[in-house]
């Protein structure tokens, strides 16, 4: 038996070596490339501290979770998702089910082997956390609060990076989704109505729910300049729907979960609940749909989500959402430039400036570039080293006309427009 | 002291010994029993080889195998490609499927158990362990506990899930008690315990308590209501070891002490005053049925949630086979309620995977039934 444990002992030792070894040469995944060497150990929302000797196999209980996992380069080491992972698609093709965020059981995630598991606050039951740990799975919990706000994403970023090893690829995502979250706030700044809004949730017809105060509806909602009428009206959290709480809330618009209105049989159904019918948002055809994940997700794409919320409830800022993306654009130099999604617009000087900005993009003057924005910049800047460096640069030329710039952003009409406005003027 | 000695020398006389056969049903349920046992701890989602399990339960009593886990430092439970997984799987099986298996066969059990002592005290087919509020009770304690978000963690300067769970137990045996003992003390008049009255009022305050529930399903956030669907509907999802020390007790007093009174509620069925000629304290013996009763299911609802039809189908179930006679009801309740428990549970977390069947849904749908095709089958007996 003594022997039998010395062996044991003896080819982990062979094991552990084998592995700083391999971990420290150059062909290994890019997970230790930050120079982060496991075990790491963390402390995660739950005040736990959690040690992770390896993230070779990632088992993911919350969607917007494996989002993050996904959007750090982590992807290929899920190993386990649960069924809200519907971001990046066919993710649920490829990945083994794991259950449910909300109904969570120990054996099936531990029928695929994870090496640590991530989950959220609201994952439950809780105890399932604790089998895990009893099965040596780290656990880690990733926040989920609802005092946070419209920075949850960013909180949660940041410790999925931190356990994952990867601090500085975290900064980078988190400045990125802070960014677009910050730049959906400032398109709508200017704005002057406040549309009054009011999120529905429903499963069935047994549970249908509208929103008010702590949920991520609210915070989106305030985020693109609404009124959260669910609030207004005294919700906390989420009560059930009833036709005086709808004529009450009276809302312009009616935001739902595609899942919702599939649920429900199509937004015909949705508009035979009660009090639905008489409200403003579904008689002028206001009822929102958006995928769950994407719109309160709180995840990855939370910028993104405000911003497409704002340009449906802001009827002066819809030309924004005629622009498709990702488009081409040939610019002057005769490079073919991707512009792959809406982002902030960096301009190289002044003049350059005041037009995207007259064309209505939320643009600012280019001091150093920031990862992942477009930059717009005038021939006799200094466009090529930006371009070396990995930038998005659409290069117009010196004192370009408006219909020039109006074409690289992709918004012909809008600079006909302008051209129009001014002449009139 | 001559009377009772006389009751008991007549029932003596009236209840010769046991016929084998009936031995014979016992020993056939205990092994139906231990199969049922090691097969639900051989199958889940995790695939693990019989022969596995058995030598890593075997080995949790004479430790050959040296199999250490949840140490985090010497070994790693996680079993990579190529290597032994024993670790993981000893961990697995000791830790989650082990305790799983035998509070599922604890609490069905007790509910069983509850359910013939309550009929044949009360002397009423329709006695239920439900019915007399001690399940109801347990779930509107525990759901105050979820509302009023009490926790023992606060006290303590901790924030384990355990401590939650801990308390809410503790909310839900006390309310168990406490509604079970008011149903009881409404019941009684003039000193004596109706037990139609019992069950009515029984009735009046399991709808007091799903409306209560009901309510507070409306007035709490998402996931309060998961927590509640727990008390709903029950679930030994999440079951440790330290939750079956605290119910095994229970459990054993009601398991230990019920079948001394298996004479006693035998005179019951003939009636309740003849029962009392015959030297039956029928008001005492009501109160030991309903205090263990409530004792034993507060306690099985306060870690398992309610389940269903269990306490009530089970008795009837057995009697069909075994004649009215306590002396083998009682036992082969015990035995039955565990089997079809630990059954109902297997069913439940295995047919849908990767996520569980709550298992009051799981004994709803096969107790209903099966309640319907006794009463069908006994009446067809009868006429």
């Amino acid at each position: 038996m003594t022997s039998q444990l010395q062996l044991r002992r003896w080819l982990m030792m062979v094991t552990a070596i084998a592995l700083v070894v391999l971990t420290s040469a150059p062909h290994h995944s890019n997970a230790q490339d930050g120079g982060t060497t496991f075990p790491i150990t963390i402390t995660d929302a739950t005040g736990n501290e959690v040690t992770i000797d390896s993230i070779d196999a990632i088992a993911s209980g919350s969607g917007d979770v494996t989002e993050i996992i996904a959007a750090l380069g982590f992807e290929d080491n899920l190993v386990g998702i649960d069924i809200s992972s519907t971001y990046p698609e066919g993710l649920l093709d490829r990945i083994p089910q794991i259950g449910f965020a909300r109904r969570l059981a120990v054996e099936p995630i531990a029928a695929v082997n994870p090496s640590v598991f991530f989950c959220t606050e609201t994952c439950s039951p809780a105890s399932v956390f604790d089998q895990l740990r009893a099965l040596n799975i780290p656990v880690v919990i990733i926040p989920d609060d609802s005092e946070s706000g419209i920075e949850l994403p960013l909180k949660k970023i940041t410790m999925v990076a931190a356990a994952l090893g990867v601090p500085d690829q975290g900064e980078a995502l988190r400045s990125k989704v802070a960014r677009e979250i910050e730049w959906a706030k400032t398109s709508v700044a200017n704005i002057e109505e406040s549309p009054t809004m009011l999120f529905l949730y429903v499963r069935g017809r047994n549970l249908q729910l509208v929103s008010g105060t702590g949920t991520p509806a609210y915070d989106l909602i305030n985020t693109v300049g609404g009124i959260d009428v669910g609030a207004a009206a005294g919700i906390v959290g989420y009560q059930p729907l009833s036709a005086e709480v709808m004529l009450n809330a009276y809302p312009e618009y009616i935001i739902m979960f595609q899942g919702s209105v599939d649920s429900a049989g199509g937004l015909d159904k949705v508009k035979e609940l009660p009090g639905v019918a008489d409200t403003p948002a579904a008689q002028n055809g206001h009822i929102l749909v958006f995928d769950d994940q994407f719109i309160l997700g709180m995840s990855t794409r939370t910028g993104q989500a405000a911003l497409a919320l704002a340009a449906q409830v802001h009827p002066s800022m819809t030309w924004e959402l005629n622009i498709t993306y990702p488009y081409a654009y040939t610019d002057t130099t005769g490079t073919e430039i991707s512009v792959e999604a809406a982002t902030p617009v960096f301009a190289s000087d002044e003049n350059l400036l005041a037009t995207v900005q007259e064309l209505g993009f939320h643009a600012e003057l280019l001091d150093t570039p920031v990862e992942g924005s477009l930059i717009i910049a005038s021939q006799s800047a200094d466009w090529a080293s930006w371009r070396e460096a990995g930038y998005s640069v659409l290069v117009v030329n010196d004192n370009a006309d408006i219909p020039e710039i109006a074409a690289a952003l992709n918004v012909p009409g809008r600079g006909e427009a302008l051209l129009a406005r001014k002449a009139a003027n | 002291m001559i009377g009772k000695l006389s009751v008991w020398q007549a029932s003596t006389q009236r209840y010769s010994r046991l016929p084998s056969v009936r031995i014979a049903l016992l020993l056939v349920l205990l092994v139906i029993l231990i199969f049922t046992s090691l097969s639900a701890v051989s199958t889940g989602a995790v695939n693990i080889k019989r022969d596995e399990v058995f030598k890593i339960s075997v080995d949790a009593i004479t430790d050959k195998l040296h199999i250490r886990y949840n140490s985090g430092l010497d070994y790693a439970a996680r079993c990579l490609p190529g290597q032994s997984c024993i670790q993981r799987d000893a961990a697995l099986i000791r830790e989650i499927r082990w305790p799983r298996v035998i509070m599922a066969g604890l609490v069905g059990a007790s509910l069983a158990i509850a359910g013939t002592a309550l009929q044949g005290a009360l002397r009423n087919p329709l006695a239920d362990p439900g019915l007399i509020g001690a399940s109801s009770g347990a779930a509107v304690g525990a759901v105050t506990a979820i509302l009023l978000g009490v926790n023992l963690g606060d006290l303590l300067n901790s924030d384990a899930p355990a401590l939650a769970r801990l308390t809410q137990s503790l909310f839900a045996f006390g309310a168990a008690l406490i509604t079970t003992f008011g149903v009881f003390r409404l019941a009684r008049w003039q000193g004596r315990t109706d037990s139609t009255a019992l069950l009515l009022i029984g009735l009046a305050i399991n709808t007091m308590a799903s409306a209560y529930i009901g309510l507070a399903t409306f007035i709490s956030d998402s996931r309060e209501v998961n927590d509640i669907i727990f008390w709903s509907l029950g679930s030994f999802a999440e079951i440790f070891w330290r939750d079956v020390y605290v119910v095994l007790p229970f459990t054993a007093l009601s398991v230990v002490i019920l079948p001394f009174l298996a004479r006693q509620l035998n005179l019951m069925t003939l009636g309740e005053s003849e029962a009392q000629h015959l030297g039956v304290n029928a008001e005492r013996l009501r109160l030991i049925c309903v205090g263990l009763a409530a004792m034993t299911v507060g306690v099985s609802v306060a870690f398992a949630g309610m389940i269903g039809f269990v306490g009530l189908v089970v008795p009837h179930l057995i009697r069909f086979f075994t004649g009215p006679d306590h002396r083998i009801v009682l036992p082969a309740s015990v035995l039955t309620g565990a089997i079809l428990m630990i059954a109902a549970d297997l069913w439940a977390r295995t047919v849908a995977v990767p996520t569980e069947v709550p298992i009051g849904i799981v004994t709803a749908l096969f107790g209903g039934p099966v309640f319907l095709l006794l009463i069908i089958l006994s009446r067809r007996g009868r006429g």
